[in-house]
């Protein structure tokens, strides 16, 4: 695996559309050998998603993870509210999605203070039993280009539902 | 000019004192969020070629746990306080970015004082960070923008030079524990460190708590610290191949005041006038004019001790001969049609609005702070620089852009498919004319 991060919302911040959020996981990982062995790593990630989602859905989370998450969650958001930019753009955006701009400046306080493990049980099972979608970009390998190149020049988007 | 730019003056900095030990602290308090950014600095000498790679091999394992516990329970313990550390190291400093829950600041600081004091030198941690680092360093190597960066520190100040301030990734390959142990005691000292905090934070509370913390750093070597790099001479452009490439990437460079120089804030001006801004001379003709160009302006880039104009320009590859001579031309007419009065007071307008959008959240002043300390201003240098440049006559600023941007006393580099140059080559030679 040569990278891998998982969040919520389209771009980073949670709570930027007017739908449910997305919880998004990006992963980048080695070319399998032609479409059946990239299929296959790229199954393997969701997997493994799946198995961190059922452990979370149906064991107590340890209070130390959810403090040590939220709490540095908590604090990525209040730097976000630190730059004026951001701060007026964010409550800008809630308050036309939901006509609460001043969640934006709750949302760490609520966040650290009020998560629980179960809340957060719950939300990984359903989680698992939601829709997903997979959308997958596989690089086409030609004998003259280079890796790099190829990437770039020759991405193919497959999407599965 | 107008007295509204007086609501532009940046904060001062409540404290700034230096420990017994030569640690500086440099507070201040901007209550915007409940959080603190930290930044501590440690500078220090330039050594041998390509040795940088060591340095970022340290700052790599700096938060990889320490001598009281690993990796894991190192981040876990910063994640509890929601506080987040990056390490780096270029040429002349290691660098420790971050920022916590601001009740968590002293149990913060212990952290970064447990691993600057004492990291954990064990082959387990340094082995893989060591083929991390030899990666990333590969890796960065071949991007277009590093090519020409590497090719133009090579045209300012020789092969020798220029590889002390570049990382090798088989010094890192080859580094052992016991190096960096060494590499440790010799370079992580407090004398000339720098510890700036910015945020939601009493200034009596903090010195406390960094002076508990790290009060105990042993000095090190006062006299680590980086050397203002060497002047260069201008001369042609160096033409460096990129077989293929559709695109074609300009450096020029030559050397400028120093940020500390009575002279800096002029040429600042000058520079605005030319290529620094939007609204520049060099933009208005090379992009909206011509269109020759879409990535393009000028800059100065500080270091301990000196400055350096730049100028930079990414042309589609057919205009790369007109781009050169548009830059040139502009060079020239900086002296025979210096910066009118309007033109100058658009720079400072711009000049001192832009510095107060950009210091605008409490990271980026802890950042700008940090920085401009490390090349050797005071701190009181944001607070004055508005009514300082408020100050500087017209006749300076036409001073300015006489001495600092004659075109030939720039050198600098063409990353370019070798059709892109071909009128401008020499014979037989990588040099272009300009």
């Amino acid at each position: 695996m040569t990278s891998l991060s998982v969040g919520c919302g389209l771009f980073g911040l949670p709570l930027d559309t007017a739908g449910p959020d997305l919880l998004t996981l990006f992963a980048v990982h080695g070319s399998g050998v032609g479409d059946d062995g990239a299929n296959a790593d790229g199954g393997r990630v969701t997997d493994a998603l799946d198995a961190v989602l059922t452990t979370l859905a149906e064991n107590e989370v340890d209070p130390r993870l959810l403090r040590a998450t939220t709490a540095r969650w908590a604090s990525g958001a209040l730097r976000e509210l630190g730059d004026p930019s951001t701060r007026a753009q964010l409550l800008g955006s809630r308050e036309m999605l939901f006509g609460e701009a001043e969640l934006t400046e709750r949302l760490p306080e609520l966040v650290r203070d009020q998560v629980t493990g179960e809340q957060v049980s719950r939300a990984a099972a359903r989680l698992r039993a939601s829709h997903r979608a997979v959308v997958r970009f596989v690089p086409r390998t030609t004998a003259t280009a280079t890796a790099g190149a190829t990437a770039t020049a020759a991405a193919q988007g497959k999407a599965v539902a | 000019m107008t007295a509204s730019n007086d609501g532009a003056r940046l904060p001062l900095p409540d404290l700034d004192t230096t420990l017994p030990n030569g640690l500086r602290v440099v507070l201040c308090s901007a209550p915007v969020v409940p959080l603190v950014e930290v930044r501590l600095t440690v500078p220090y000498a330039t050594t041998g070629p390509g040795e940088v790679a060591l340095r970022q091999l340290l700052a790599g394992i700096l938060l990889q746990g320490t001598a009281h516990r690993d990796a894991d329970a190192f981040d876990n313990a910063l994640a509890t306080h929601g506080a987040t550390l990056v390490a780096g190291a270029d040429a002349r400093r290691f660098t420790l970015t971050g920022h916590t829950l601001a009740d968590s600041l002293p149990a913060v600081l212990a952290l970064l004082a447990e691993t600057v004091l004492g990291p954990r030198f064990t082959e387990d941690v340094v082995a893989p960070e060591r083929t991390r680092l030899a990666r990333r360093i590969e890796l960065a190597s071949h991007q277009p923008a590093a090519v020409a960066q590497r090719a133009l520190l090579r045209r300012r100040y020789g092969d020798e030079a220029a590889a002390r301030l570049e990382p090798a990734p088989r010094l890192a390959a080859a580094c052992t524990p016991e190096d960096l142990a060494e590499l440790h005691a010799r370079h992580l000292g407090a004398a000339g460190a720098v510890l700036v905090l910015v945020g939601d934070l009493r200034p009596d509370d903090a010195l406390a708590a960094v002076t508990d913390t790290f009060g105990a750093w042993r000095a090190g070597a006062a006299d680590d610290v980086p050397r203002p790099p060497s002047p260069f001479v201008g001369g042609p452009p160096l033409w460096v191949d990129r077989p293929g490439a559709v695109q074609s990437m300009i450096r020029l460079a030559t050397p400028a005041l120093p940020r500390t120089d009575p002279g800096y804030p002029a040429l600042h001006l000058a520079q605005l006038v030319f290529g620094g801004s939007f609204a520049s001379r060099l933009v208005a003709h090379l992009r909206e004019e011509k269109g020759y160009a879409y990535q393009l302006g000028s800059g100065m880039e500080s270091v301990p001790g000196a400055s350096t104009l730049m100028v930079e320009a990414d042309t589609a590859a057919e205009h790369t001969a007109a781009a050169l001579g548009v830059i040139r031309g502009e060079l020239a007419r900086m002296s025979t049609e210096p910066p009118s009065r309007e033109e100058v007071d658009a720079a400072r307008s711009y000049a001192i609005g832009s510095i107060a959008t950009a210091m605008s959240s409490p990271a980026s002043l802890a950042s700008g702070l940090s920085n401009l300390l490390h090349i050797g201003v005071g701190a009181d240098w944001l607070h004055g620089w508005g009514p300082l440049l408020d100050g500087v006559p017209y006749e300076a600023v036409a001073e300015a852009a006489r001495r600092f941007f004659r075109p030939g006393d720039f050198t600098g580099v063409v990353l370019a498919d070798e059709s892109a140059v071909a009128t401008l080559r020499r014979t037989g030679s990588a040099e272009l004319d300009f």
